[in-house]
C-alpha cells in the first residue's frame, strides 16, 4: 500500500537574520508528503513549523534565506526557482491557507473577485465558465447562497465563511499539495470542527496531499494520518498517527503529549461549603445605536441574567465560545463593566450597586488574572513595584509591601531577585506567573482567571495549570476560571457552566456534564472538541 | 540602573540615524546664533549700520535691506523670534491638547463625544486663515501670534493623545490597576503617560517646525510683532527688489529652510528610535 | 436602487450634522466681533468714519446693537444664515458680492492644487517604494523632505525669480492678461498660463506629503497578510502592487487630503498675495491692510463653509472607494 510521495524536503536549512536567538529557523529538516494523506506538522512557538511551509512556496519574508538543502517536487528543485516560475506553480499545483481569514483576504475585493483571481492567473476559461466554477466551489465548501457570497466583502461574512471562502480559494484547481498553516487556531471550537471536517473530505475527494500546521495536539488527534513534530527548527520524531499518539517515542514527543489536558479526569465533588459569592440574574446590555435618518436601536444581552454560586476552596469554569459573555461576567464581577441590572453577592453585599468608593476593601477579596503575558504588565514598572502596587494602595507600608512581593514571586517560582527586573526580560509563561503573584498580592478570597493561559504554548500551559492549582492547595482560594479550552477546563474545574450568547444553559460537576450533557448547545460543543476519542496515554499522570 | 540603560540604548540608535544627526547639528547651530545673538550682534538689528541694498560678501557679510539695515543681524536675531514664539506656542498647544485627549480617551462615553465635537470643530475651522483673523483683531504682537498658533494646532496632538489613550485604557494592565483599586489620576499620570509620552514628543518636535512657518507666514502678510525681527518680515520687505536685490528674499527663507528641515529630521529620528517597527521600512 | 438611498441618506445625514458647525463657526465670528476694538457698529461698518451717519444708524437696528448680547448673537446668527454678512464702503458693495466674485479664482487654484498634489504624490510615492532602497527613493525623499521644511511664500518669491524674471517662461502676477481682452478658448490658456506657478508653488509642500504618506502607506500595505495570499494564488509583483495595494494604499492618501483642506485654504491666502492672484486669500490679505475686519471675518465663515462642503465631497468620494465604510 505504498502510495507515491509528492514532495520531499532533504537537509532543510532556514538562517535567521542576526541579533535573535537563534541563527537557523529550521535546521537540517528532512520530510516527505505523500499523496492522499494529512500529515500534522506540530510544534510550539518557535519551531520553525511556518517557516518550513513558507520555503516550500518560496514566501519566505525577506530577511530569512534557505541556506542548505532541497526542496523536490515533480523532478524540479523548488529551492532554486525563479520568482516567474514560482508564480506558475503556486495556486494551480500547490495553495496555501492561512491562520486568520480577515486579514489574509483583500478587503477591498469582493469574495468572487478573490477566488476568480486564481482562474485568471492559472486557466484560460471565459467569464461564464469562470463564474460556474467559483459557484460550484462554494457549494462544495458548504457556504450557504453562494451567489450573494461572490458579491460580498470579507468584512460581510463570518470568520468560519471566510476560512470557507479562502478554502475554496486554494482547491478550485485541484492542486496536488494543500499547506494550511494553523486554518483553525482562530475559530471557535464549534466553527473549529466544522473546518476540520471540510478539509477532511475534500482531501479524501481529491486526494490531495496536505500539510496541516498546528500546535493543537487534540486536532492532530482528530485529523490526522501521519505526524512530524518539531522543536527549534528541527524534526524530533515522524511516524503513522497511531504510533506518535499512542506511544510516542521521543521524550519531546512525550512531554508535549503529557502536557495536553486530558478530557477524562473528573474532579471528585466537594462536599458544600459555605457560599462566597452569589450572581443573581446578572445583565450587561449594548445598545446599537442607529443615527435619527436609520432604524431604530436595537439591544445585545451580552450576558443575560445569569446566575451561579461560588464557595469556599470550589473552581468553577466559566466556558463558551466567542461572544457568550464569559469575559464580560468576569468584567462585571470585578467592577471593570457595570452592570446593567442583577445582583452580585458577596458576604450578603451586593456589589453591583456600589460606586468606586464603597468598592474599594472589597477589591481585596476578589482579584483578577489576565490572559495577555504582553499587555497585563506595565513595561514601565519593575516586577516588584506592580507586584507591591495593591498592597500599597490599600495602606501597607513600601518596605513590608516590597518583601510581600519577594515572597510571592518566590511562591510562583521566579526568584526574589525578580524584583528589580523588568517584564520585557521575562517569558510569556513567566509573565502570566508574575500576574499572578500580583493577584495574589492583595490575599484575595476569589481569583477570577479569565484565560489565563490560552496564549500560551502547550507545554507552559501545563506548568502555570500546575502552578495554579499548587497554590489554591496552599492558600484557600476559590477561582472563576473562564476559558473556551474545554480540557483545560476539564482539568482544572470543580463545576463547570456553559454560557451560550449571553446565557447560562448549563451548569453542573465536570464529570457529569462532559458524561453527560444535558443542554443541546453542551452537547454540540462537547462533540467539537477535536480529539475527543483520543485516549491520551499519559492520563494517570496528571 | 534600568533606566539608565535604557536611555543609552535609545540614544545610540539615534545616532545612527545619519539624517536626525545633521538635522540635530543643523539646530544646534541655529540654536546658539540665536542664543549669541545679542553679542555677535549686539544692539538693535532694526538700526541702519550702512549704505542701503548692498551685496552679500561685501563690507557686511549678508549685504543691507533697503533702509541699510544689516541683513546677517536680521537674520540672527530673527532666529531667537521664531524659536521663542515656536517653543511657547508648541509647548502650550501640546498640554492643552494633552489634557483634552487624555480625559477624551480615558474617560470615553459623553465627555468623549463632547470633547472630539469640540476638537472637531476647531480642525474644521481653517487653520490658517482662523490665525489671521485672530492676529489682526488682537493687533500683532508677540502674545497673540503665540495664542495664535497654540489655539491653531492643538486639535492633532488631542487626537493623537486620545488615539493613545484609548488603546492603553484597553490594555491588560490598566485593568489590572484599576482591579487593585488605584485612582483615575495615578493611573492616568503614573500608568498610562508615561507610556504615551514619546509620540508625544514626536509629534510635538515637528509641531514646532510647523509653529515656525506659520510665525513666518504671518510675519510675511504683516501680522508679525512690529518691534521684534523676524525672518517672515524680512522676506515680506524684500519683495519690492525681488529684481534687482533677490537675496534679501532667498537669505531668510534660506535661514527658515534650514531650521525647518532641522526639526523635521530630529523630530523623525526620534520617530524611528522610538517606533522600531517602521525603521525597516 | 437601495444602493442610491442609502448614500442620499449618508449624504442628508453629514449634511445635517454639519449645521452645528456651521453654528459654531457664526458663534466664533461672533464672539471675534466682541473682541475687535471698537464699537460693534464701527467695525460692521468696515471703516470708522467713511460710513454715512444715517447708515449707522441702519446697521445699529438691523444687528440690534442697542439689545442684549444674547439677542445680538441671534440676530447675528440669522443674518449670517441669510447671507447678509454686511457692507463694505471701501468696495461699495455687498461684503457677499465681494467675496463670491473672488470664489471663483480662488477655488480654481484649489482644485488644480489638490489634483496635481494628490495626483502626483500618489504617482512619485508609489515609484519610490517600488523603488525602495534605490537611489530613486532616496532622491525622492530627499526632496520632499526638503520640500515640506520650505514656506509657502518664499518658494513662490523663489520661483518667480528664477522663471519669470530671469527665463521669463512664466508671467509673474495675476490670472490674465487684462489687457490683451481674450476670450474663449485663448483666454482659458492663457489663465492656465498665469495658473502654473501659482498652483506648483501651493501644491509643492503638499505635493511632498502625500509623496512621503504614499509612499509609507504602499510599503505597509506590502507587509500585510492579503500579500501573502495573493502571492501563493501565483500573482505577479507587478500585479500585486497595481491590482491589490494600491488601491487599499491610496485611503490614507484621500483622508489626509481631506484634512488638508483648511490648511490648503490658508496657504493660499499667502501664495495669492504673492502672486497678486485675484482670489479670496489675496482679498483677506488686501483687507489685513485696511483693517477691514468685517470683510475678514465674511471671508473667515465663507471659507469655513467651503471647509465643511469640501470635507463631505472628500469622505463621499471615500465611500466609494472603501466597503467596509458603514453608511448606516
Amino acid at each position: 500500500m505504498s502510495k507515491n510521495s509528492l514532495l520531499e524536503i532533504q537537509n532543510l536549512s532556514i538562517s535567521l537574520p542576526d541579533g535573535g536567538d537563534r541563527s537557523h529557523a529550521v535546521d537540517n529538516l528532512n520530510l516527505k508528503i505523500i499523496e492522499n494523506e494529512i500529515l500534522c506538522v506540530v510544534g510550539e512557538s518557535g519551531s520553525g513549523k511556518s517557516m518550513m511551509a513558507r520555503s516550500i512556496m518560496g514566501l519566505l519574508p525577506r530577511r530569512l534565506k534557505i541556506t542548505g538543502g532541497e526542496i523536490k517536487f515533480e523532478d524540479r528543485l523548488l529551492n532554486h526557482l525563479t520568482p516567474k516560475q514560482f508564480q506558475k506553480i503556486r495556486g494551480l499545483s500547490i495553495a496555501m491557507i492561512f491562520q486568520e481569514p480577515m486579514s489574509a483576504l483583500n478587503p477591498l475585493h469582493s469574495i468572487g473577485k478573490q477566488i476568480e483571481e486564481v482562474l485568471l492567473l492559472h486557466t484560460s476559461l471565459n467569464k461564464t465558465e469562470r463564474r460556474q466554477r467559483i459557484l460550484e466551489m462554494l457549494s462544495s465548501v458548504h457556504l450557504p447562497d453562494p451567489q450573494h457570497v461572490i458579491q460580498s466583502y470579507p468584512h460581510e461574512i463570518s470568520g468560519g465563511q471566510r476560512q470557507r471562502a479562502m478554502i475554496a480559494m486554494a482547491l478550485i484547481l485541484e492542486p496536488k499539495i494543500l499547506i494550511a498553516d494553523e486554518p483553525t487556531t482562530a475559530l471557535d471550537v464549534t466553527t473549529q470542527a466544522q473546518i476540520l471536517n471540510l478539509i477532511r473530505d475534500l482531501q479524501r475527494e481529491k486526494q490531495t496531499g496536505v500539510i496541516f500546521i498546528t500546535h493543537d495536539f487534540g486536532v492532530v488527534a482528530e485529523i490526522a494520518d501521519r505526524i512530524a513534530v518539531m522543536k527549534e527548527g528541527q524534526l524530533v520524531e515522524e511516524n503513522e498517527a497511531q504510533v506518535i499518539l499512542n506511544s510516542p517515542q521521543h521524550i519531546y514527543t512525550q512531554e508535549l503529549i503529557r502536557s495536553v489536558p486530558d478530557l477524562k479526569t473528573p474532579k471528585p465533588v466537594e462536599s458544600s461549603k459555605r457560599v462566597l459569592l452569589k450572581v443573581d440574574h446578572l445583565e450587561k446590555i449594548y445598545q446599537r445605536r442607529r443615527g435619527f435618518l436609520g432604524s431604530s436601536k436595537s439591544k445585545v444581552f451580552a450576558v443575560n441574567k445569569i446566575q451561579f454560586t461560588l464557595r469556599e476552596r470550589e473552581t468553577i469554569g466559566l466556558v463558551g465560545e466567542s461572544g457568550s459573555g464569559k469575559s464580560t461576567v468576569a468584567r462585571c464581577i470585578v467592577k471593570l463593566i457595570s452592570s446593567d441590572g442583577g445582583a452580585i453577592l458577596y458576604q450578603q453585599k451586593d456589589l453591583a450597586k456600589m460606586d468606586r468608593k464603597s468598592m474599594m476593601p472589597y477589591r481585596k477579596e476578589i482579584q483578577m488574572v489576565f490572559q495577555d503575558p504582553y499587555g497585563s504588565l506595565n513595561p514601565r514598572l519593575t516586577v516588584g513595584q506592580m507586584v507591591a502596587q495593591g498592597p500599597i494602595i490599600h495602606g501597607e507600608k513600601q518596605t513590608k509591601a516590597f518583601q510581600k512581593a519577594k515572597e510571592l514571586l518566590e511562591l510562583v517560582g521566579l526568584g526574589p531577585q525578580a524584583v528589580n527586573r523588568y517584564p520585557h526580560e521575562f517569558s510569556g509563561g513567566q509573565r502570566q506567573r508574575i500576574g499572578i503573584a500580583r493577584a495574589l498580592a492583595l490575599d484575595p478570597k476569589i481569583l477570577i482567571a479569565d484565560e489565563p493561559v490560552s496564549a500560551l504554548d502547550v507545554s507552559i500551559q501545563a506548568q502555570v495549570l500546575k502552578l495554579l492549582g499548587q497554590i489554591k492547595q496552599k492558600l484557600n482560594f476559590s477561582m472563576l476560571f473562564i476559558t473556551h479550552d474545554l480540557r483545560v477546563a476539564a482539568q482544572v474545574c470543580d463545576k463547570i457552566a456553559v454560557m451560550y450568547q449571553g446565557k447560562l444553559v448549563e451548569i453542573g460537576p465536570t464529570g457529569k456534564v462532559f458524561e453527560d450533557p444535558q443542554h443541546e448547545y453542551t452537547k454540540s460543543l462537547l462533540d467539537s472538541i477535536p480529539g475527543r476519542n483520543w485516549i491520551n496515554p499519559f492520563s494517570k499522570n496528571i | 540602573m534600568e533606566k539608565i540603560k535604557i536611555n543609552t540604548y535609545f540614544l545610540k540608535l539615534f545616532v545612527r540615524n545619519r539624517a536626525a544627526v545633521i538635522g540635530l547639528t543643523l539646530l544646534i547651530i541655529i540654536i546658539l546664533l540665536a542664543l549669541l545673538a545679542p553679542f555677535i550682534y549686539p544692539g538693535n538689528p532694526f538700526k541702519t549700520v550702512g549704505k542701503p541694498l548692498l551685496e552679500p560678501f561685501g563690507e557686511f557679510f549678508l549685504g543691507t535691506d533697503r533702509l541699510g539695515r544689516d541683513v546677517a543681524a536680521g537674520v540672527v536675531h530673527g532666529a531667537r523670534t521664531s524659536i521663542l514664539i515656536a517653543s511657547i506656542a508648541t509647548l502650550l498647544s501640546v498640554i492643552f491638547g494633552t489634557a483634552i485627549g487624555s480625559l477624551s480617551g480615558y474617560y470615553g462615553g459623553q465627555v468623549d463625544n463632547l470633547l472630539m465635537r469640540f476638537t472637531e470643530f476647531f480642525q474644521t475651522i481653517p487653520s490658517f486663515v482662523f490665525a489671521i483673523v485672530l492676529v489682526a483683531i488682537l493687533q500683532p504682537s508677540i502674545q497673540s501670534i503665540v495664542i495664535a498658533i497654540t489655539v491653531v494646532t492643538w486639535p492633532p496632538v488631542a487626537r493623537l493623545v486620545r488615539g493613545e489613550f484609548i488603546a492603553m485604557r484597553n490594555r491588560e494592565f490598566v485593568e489590572a490597576c484599576i482591579c487593585l483599586g488605584m485612582k483615575d489620576s495615578a493611573i492616568i499620570f503614573r500608568e498610562i503617560l508615561p507610556n504615551v509620552l514619546s509620540p508625544i514628543l514626536v509629534t510635538g518636535s515637528l509641531m514646532t517646525a510647523t509653529a515656525i512657518l506659520i510665525e513666518s507666514a504671518l510675519a510675511f502678510l504683516g501680522l508679525g510683532d512690529p518691534n521684534v525681527m523676524s525672518w517672515g518680515f524680512m522676506i515680506g520687505s524684500g519683495r519690492e527688489f525681488l529684481r534687482t536685490a533677490w537675496w534679501l528674499c532667498a537669505i531668510p527663507g534660506i535661514a527658515i529652510l534650514l531650521t525647518v528641515l532641522g526639526i523635521n529630521l530630529v523630530g523623525e529620528g526620534l520617530n524611528d528610535t522610538f517606533n522600531p517597527k517602521l525603521r525597516n521600512l | 436602487m437601495l444602493f442610491l438611498t442609502k448614500r442620499l441618506r449618508y449624504i442628508l445625514r453629514r449634511l445635517f450634522q454639519a449645521i452645528p458647525v456651521l453654528l459654531g463657526i457664526a458663534i466664533v465670528n461672533f464672539l471675534l466681533l466682541q473682541l475687535a476694538p471698537g464699537d460693534a457698529a464701527d467695525v460692521l461698518a468696515g471703516e470708522s468714519g467713511s460710513a454715512t451717519p444715517e447708515y449707522m444708524e441702519m446697521l445699529r437696528k438691523n444687528f440690534g446693537l442697542d439689545k442684549s448680547i444674547p439677542e445680538q448673537l441671534l440676530i447675528y446668527i440669522k443674518n449670517l444664515f441669510l447671507f447678509d454678512l454686511g457692507f463694505s464702503f471701501r468696495h461699495n458693495m455687498e461684503v457677499l458680492e465681494i467675496i463670491l466674485d473672488r470664489l471663483g479664482a480662488t477655488l480654481l487654484l484649489m482644485t488644480t492644487t489638490l489634483f496635481l498634489s494628490v495626483g502626483v504624490g500618489i504617482l512619485l510615492g508609489l515609484f519610490a517604494a517600488m523603488r525602495v532602497n534605490h537611489w530613486q527613493d532616496s532622491l525622492i525623499s530627499i526632496l520632499a523632505i526638503i520640500s515640506y521644511a520650505t514656506p509657502l511664500f518664499w518658494v513662490g518669491l523663489m520661483l518667480m525669480v528664477i522663471f519669470s524674471i530671469n527665463l521669463d517662461w512664466f508671467p509673474a502676477t495675476g490670472m490674465e492678461d487684462i489687457i490683451k481682452f481674450y476670450t474663449g478658448w485663448e483666454r482659458l490658456l492663457d489663465i492656465a498660463h498665469h495658473l502654473i506657478l501659482p498652483s506648483i508653488t501651493l501644491s509643492l509642500f503638499y505635493l511632498a506629503l502625500y509623496t512621503r504618506l504614499m509612499r509609507a502607506s504602499v510599503l505597509e500595505q506590502h507587509g500585510m497578510d492579503y500579500v501573502v495570499t495573493a502571492r501563493a494564488k501565483g500573482a505577479s509583483e507587478n500585479r500585486i502592487t497595481f491590482k491589490h495595494v494600491l488601491k487599499n494604499a491610496i485611503l490614507p492618501v484621500i483622508t489626509m487630503a481631506g484634512f488638508q483642506v483648511g490648511a490648503l485654504l490658508g496657504g493660499s491666502v499667502v501664495v495669492e498675495a504673492v502672486f497678486g492672484w485675484p482670489g479670496l486669500g489675496q482679498l483677506a490679505f488686501q483687507t489685513l491692510f485696511a483693517r477691514d475686519i468685517n470683510l475678514l471675518l465674511g471671508i473667515f465663515f465663507l471659507s469655513a463653509c467651503l471647509v465643511v462642503v469640501v470635507n463631505l465631497l472628500v469622505d463621499l468620494v471615500y465611500t466609494f472607494l472603501d466597503p467596509r465604510i458603514e453608511l448606516d
